[in-house]
Formats: C-alpha cells, structure tokens, sequence
C-alpha cells in the first residue's frame, strides 16, 4: 500500500474514533502531570494492546470505567538541526532512541500529513511485534509505560488480553504473550493474560436460559477486530472453547478493493462513512461488494461455531445470549444479519438473542479490568 | 527411384514379420545399463512409506512439533525487554480518556463471581 493509501487509511480510524467519542462518553487529553492520581480507582487494571491501538481501563469508585487509548504509532525522524527545532516548537509528543526521533501517536499523523514524506511505522504487526521495525520492543515498552502509568498498589493485578491461536493460519501467540508478561512485570504489576473473546462476556455479561433458571456469564461471545475475530463459549465465566479466524475487517476491505479496483482506503471510508447492512445501496458497487462479503464472514463465523464447538463436543442445555463486540461489528445492521444468518444455518446451541455490545469499542479492556479487580478481590479475601 | 519390393498383389506379408519377431526373442540380448537415479528414488519411495517418527497434525492440517518450546520463547522475550541506551521523551504519560458510565452493582456481581474461580 502506497504511503498516501496509508495515511488515509489511518485517518479513516481517526474517525472512527470521532464517532466513538460521542454525547454519552467524554474524550480529554489526560493531564500530563498527574497520571493514575485524577481518580480513585480500584486496584486492577486492564489492557488491550492492538495492532492499531493500545487501550487501557481502570473502574473508580463510583462505577465509572476511565478508558485510555492511545494511537499505536510512531513517525521517525533523523536527528538534524531541522528536526530539533521543530521538535523544541513545537508540542508533538516524541521520544529519541539511538539516532533518531519517533513522533508518537496522533501526532505522528499530522507531522507525516503536513511533511508529505516518509512512513508512519507501527511497533505491532498482525497483532504481534513488527519484526521490520529494529526498535519495536524498545518503543513500544516505553509507550506501554506511559500508557498504562505504575501500578496504583504493588504488584496490582493486571489482565492484558490475548487472542486466540487462529484455525486458518499456523501461528502460535506464546512469544507475544511472554513479551508482554516481560513488560507488566518490569513496571511492576502482577500480570496475567486473559482470553479477548472471554473479556466480552466478563464486560457484557452474556445470560443463557435453562431449566435451572439464568445463568450468568454463560453465552457466545465474539470480538470481531480488523486482524481477526475471536470467539469463545463461556459457562459460568469459564471458557469452554475458544478460537480464532484471520479473515475479517482487514480481510474484507483487500477482498472489496480487488474485486471493484477501487482502493482498499476508499473502501475503508466507505464501510465506515456511508455502509448500512440494513440498507445497502446496490448501485454502488462497493457498498454491495461489502455487503455480500459481510454475509460471507458472518456465514464463516457461523459455520466455524459449529465445527469448533461439534469438534469439541461441546454442548449447552437451554437457550443463550449471542454477544458481539468490535471495531468490524460497528457497522450499522450488523447485528441484524447475524441473527437472520443464524435463523437459516444449523447452529448446535439454540440462540435466544443476538447482542452488540454497549461499548464495541472497550468491551475487551472492559472485561479484563473487571477480571483484573476479580484477582485483587480474591488475594483479598485469602 | 524405390527399389524396394513391394508385395504382390494379394500376397500374405504377416507371416514374415512374425518370423523376424520371433528371431528377435530367441537370441540372446545383453544386460540393460542400470539406472542409478530410477534405483535410488524407488529406495526412497520405499523408505518414505515407513513412518519413522509420530506427528501430530493441527486443525489446519499443518504438522507440528511435538516440542515445548516455552523456555526458549520465555527467555528470548525476557532479552527482548531489556532497555538499551538512555531514551529521551517530551512526555511522562500518554493517551485519551473515553468514560463508560455502568452499572457499579452489577460489575460486583461478576467480580465477585470471578474471584470464585481458578486461572
């Protein structure tokens, strides 16, 4: 993808992530002074570190879920007089390592708009390190650092979420997992990974209905981000079977852009700016490429559930709760051609509803928050 | 100009050939060379068909070892942590804030569940 594409294709998250920010939540630079002391948070901390964003969730006192995210990357800049002085001018944020400067985040974004040259780098790739980028482990632990901030107790239990090893690809998360235990440890927390798709269930808290009555965190839940979707069956808050797949948002979007010729960036604004699966507009051919490919994800979903689940002999008495979550289950009517997918397909577990999450965006990092204060509530009472 | 002869008309020519094949069959001919490469390949054919070692074949039909590697992948990532050189930054701490406003009580009922429960 050209360097432009690129940065289209970044400023079309940007505004996705305007839309996120809307009436009902409140989107402010934290005060760099006092990071972790504005609130009164409860010991536990969760984090989602993405491909694209790294996200992490603290709950107050009162109930409030305090969500940080930040933009996971980075623009480098050969150190020079020229670049010195626009650093000391300015007020991008950067950190130096050996010869250079990496601007980070948002702003890494406008100073590659406003330069027209070079490329925005990101420490991750596929959801793991970029192997291309020689500094990856050192940045993105320094940006962890400021992200997260220290642990409010020692050794404060952290959950930091982990996808699934996939079916389609050969790909093991151990080395990820690891790498990141190493970081948590290193600022002191007491780390642990939790499942990406069990972190919807501890957020959204899916029900299933059976003889014996409801049952809480019971349910399918799914987390359908732009590398992969992640899927697990949760009893009683344990996870029964959990996988994932490679092919959905991102997926999509290259499928669409090679089967129209129009730009994968185009596409991307497109799906976020005008796609509605409750009404497509057919005589646009993206919109239908999209929307015919929404129903082949959804129609995978489904019959990988069923495989997985038939493989693994898994099997719920009652009905249950659908949950989905996630930057690709944004789009609007979304929701609606799950369910009527389900209706025509074989499912092996009756499904009374399907769910969008409240939050799709923060469920994950919701979840593991709520998993993390779960540690500290049982180290309590040991 | 052909000087070969042709057949008369209506005049058998089958039992000549036969004859010539079979002189060709009764005398002795010699050994053919061996082929080296032919030889080889069908010992290896042969071998590869014995299963020497257990496999173990994954969801996507891919062999994988069966080998545990999470001592070598818990120290290479233990280097990979390792801070080198001094870094300078103009910032201490990073990102935007997003509130979701929940219900306090219900969030305790699922901590309290959770902390029931094993890793």
């Amino acid at each position: 993808m050209s360097n432009n594409a690129n940065n289209a294709n970044n400023a079309n998250k940007d505004d996705m992530l305007d839309q996120m920010t809307d009436d009902k939540v409140k989107a402010t630079v934290v005060d760099k002074k006092a990071p972790n002391t504005l609130y009164k948070f409860k010991p536990g901390c969760g984090v989602d570190i993405g491909t694209s964003n790294i996200v992490v969730s603290r709950q107050t006192e009162d109930g409030t879920f305090v969500n940080k995210y930040h933009r996971n990357m980075l623009y480098p800049l050969d150190i020079s007089e020229e670049a010195t002085d626009l650093l000391e001018k300015s007020s991008y944020l950067y950190v130096k390592v050996n010869n250079k400067y990496y601007v980070v985040g948002e702003d890494a974004l406008t100073l590659v708009n406003a330069i027209g040259k070079g490329d925005i780098v990101r420490p991750m790739k596929d959801g793991i390190l970029n192997p291309a980028l020689k500094e990856a482990t050192e940045l993105l632990f320094y940006i962890i650092k400021a992200v997260v901030g220290a642990p409010i107790i020692p050794n404060e239990p952290l959950r930091y979420s982990l996808p699934a090893n996939p079916i389609d690809v050969p790909m093991d998360n151990l080395f990820h997992k690891m790498i990141l235990m190493g970081f948590f440890k290193k600022l002191g927390f007491d780390p642990k990974p939790v499942s990406e798709a069990m972190c919807i269930a501890y957020d959204c808290n899916p029900i299933a209905k059976a003889d014996e009555g409801e049952i809480p965190l019971s349910g399918i839940t799914c987390s359908c981000g732009a590398g992969m979707w992640n899927i697990a069956l949760a009893f009683k808050g344990l996870s029964v079977v959990e996988f994932s797949c490679t092919k959905s948002g991102d997926y999509l979007d290259e499928q669409v852009s090679k089967m129209t010729g129009v730009d994968k960036a185009k596409v991307i604004k497109i799906k976020e700016k005008k796609l509605d699966l409750d009404n497509v507009d057919m005589g646009d051919r993206v919109q239908a490429a999209l929307s015919i490919y929404y129903d082949e994800m959804v129609d995978r979903m489904l019959q990988s559930i069923s495989k997985q689940f038939q493989k693994q002999k898994s099997d719920m008495d009652g009905e249950i709760e659908l949950v989905l979550a996630g930057g690709s289950s944004m789009v609007p009517g979304f929701c609606k051609r799950v369910e009527s997918a389900l209706s025509t397909s074989e499912f092996p577990i009756k499904v009374y509803q399907v769910r969008h999450s409240k939050t799709p965006f923060y469920s994950v990092v919701q979840g593991a928050c709520v998993r993390a204060q779960a540690d500290y509530s049982k180290l309590q009472k040991k | 100009m052909n000087y070969l002869k042709r057949p008369e008309p209506g005049r058998p020519i089958g039992r000549v050939v036969e004859r010539i094949i079979e002189k060709q069959s009764t005398t002795p001919q010699p050994n053919p060379p061996i082929d080296i490469n032919v030889l080889i390949s069908a010992i290896t054919q042969a071998i590869q068909a014995i299963p020497s070692k257990q496999t173990i074949v994954n969801a996507n039909g891919t062999e994988i070892e069966d080998f545990d590697n999470s001592k070598t992948m818990e120290q290479l990532a233990n280097s990979m942590t390792v801070q080198r050189g001094k870094k300078e930054s103009n910032f201490e701490n990073l990102g935007n804030e997003h509130h979701t406003k929940t219900n306090k009580t219900d969030v305790e009922k699922t901590i309290d569940l959770l902390s029931n429960l094993n890793d």
